[in-house]
């Protein structure tokens, strides 16, 4: 069970994002990693003043969601709406093969009382709403497996570039230890899948795909054959984005997200997640899966 | 034109599903075949207890929905229901070169009255509903022709599994005989076909496929080579499926089966598609049809 300190959480939030990438040190608090870093990367935009970012996820082993994660993520997303002209994001990761796998189930599995896992799961979703309504452009740069909340968070995204490699899997696992994803979630999912049913058959069985077999159902939009390409193809989308007005943009997609943005905002879908996760199978399967993780 | 006396209809009820196949043979009922047969299928599951079963259908000469049929599968899926840690089904048929036919065309064509017709659709619907809702995954195994309501079948399960052969058709065929089908038959195809579009442009003109265009379209999951890469194909997705959560699937089938189960509650719909068959073109065409196949 996991408790972040007050005083941790203020280090948290104040190791986050400089324009260059920055190790907080601070003598009143335990060394804090930057799990996440950002910088702003080179545009050749002459048209109008536009900034691009790259937020890295660097938080070994797996790039998990644990709080301190979240709450930078959330601080990230916040610092970049303050900045002017921002017009795109690319996330990846500088874990060699993972992209992130979403949940430390730590914080899942047996939590203090149902309040703290409640407002632990409201900051997943406050994370994923500053993602997925964020006024810039967002593209997931996949180099590594991206099982469960990794795919999520990759699907959050507007665009989805993936490494050419059968050896990275990629796919949304909650059924696997008896997760109930709340609404907004499934209908994430079934707005990048190819098709509704295509969904259902993946997410029910909790398949994992390769990064060629996720093209193919619409969870991923390009495949690169390496790094240097994956750079590439992200730099491509993102100068045909700045080629556009963020207004018209935003607002097309603000009319595609109405379903998400609908399922976001209920309550009752946040207590049925919440329940879903305190349910004595689900406790279970998350034990056994992090007693044959130790 | 088809009546079921009560005696009939008890006898019919009686002889579904044991978990060995059985065959009834009633002194108090002309002998009634199994038109459905259940058994228990061997897992491999060490994990968690779990059952998993096969449905085989066995009325020749084309597994039509006579009320019989749909009286022996609606029980077929309470026993189902009650029995514990039920994971799946796989749907079958025994008939060499067909998986269901649909309607038989006598049940449809000038019924007793309106009221029988409304009671018999609405047994289908029922029949339909209990399969779509079963709280287990459910497969469809196509080893011979599917058209119209032998398609409808298939797509109510989860999963589907055909054989790649090109003498085999499957498809959704309700406007060659004037029927216009249920709306939540058409929601239901709307959920498994690619696309929207994909889907009206099959369903319009009644189009058949081939199992290899069928997958391509959405309508079957997965191509087998021959029969032992059928039942195969069917014991990966099941192995799949059993070591995830059951509620977990549950619940998010049941939040993507949304628009086909809010137009099964609709009564409007039923007594249009009551009104649909009772209209003088469709009962021509349906007598057409039924004097070809004399």
């Amino acid at each position: 069970m996991l408790t972040i300190s007050s005083r941790l959480r203020t280090a948290a939030l104040a190791t986050i994002v400089r324009s260059q990438p920055l190790r907080l040190l601070s003598a009143a608090a335990p060394a804090v990693d930057n799990i996440l870093t950002l910088e702003e990367r080179q545009t050749s935009d002459t048209e109008q003043p536009s900034s691009s970012y790259t937020l890295t996820m660097s938080s070994p082993p797996a790039n998990t969601f644990t709080e301190a994660f979240l709450l930078q993520f959330i601080d990230a997303m916040h610092q970049l709406r303050e900045r002017r002209h921002v017009r795109s994001l690319v996330i990846k990761s500088s874990l060699p093969t993972i992209f992130s796998s979403g949940f430390d189930l730590n914080t899942l599995c047996r939590p203090a009382s149902r309040n703290q896992l409640k407002d632990f799961l409201k900051l997943f979703r406050e994370a994923f709403y500053s993602l997925y309504t964020a006024p810039f452009y967002t593209v997931a740069q996949i180099a590594g497996h991206a099982p469960a909340g990794g795919c999520a968070l990759a699907l959050a995204c507007d665009y989805r570039v993936a490494l050419d490699s059968d050896k990275i899997k990629i796919g949304l696992t909650p059924t696997k230890v008896g997760i109930t994803p709340p609404e907004w979630l499934i209908r994430l999912a079934e707005s990048r899948f190819s098709s509704p049913h295509a969904c259902e058959r993946a997410v029910l069985p909790a398949q994992l795909h390769t990064p060629r077999q996720a093209l193919a159902l619409g969870l991923v939009d390009i495949l690169a054959k390496d790094s240097d390409a994956l750079d590439q193809a992200a730099g491509r989308q993102l100068s045909r984005v700045h080629a556009t007005d963020p207004r018209a943009i935003n607002s097309v997609r603000s009319l595609l997200s109405r379903p998400v943005l609908g399922a976001m905002s209920d309550e009752t879908d946040l207590d049925q997640f919440v329940d879903s996760v305190l349910r004595p199978e689900c406790q279970q399967l998350l034990a056994g899966a992090l007693q044959r993780m130790a």
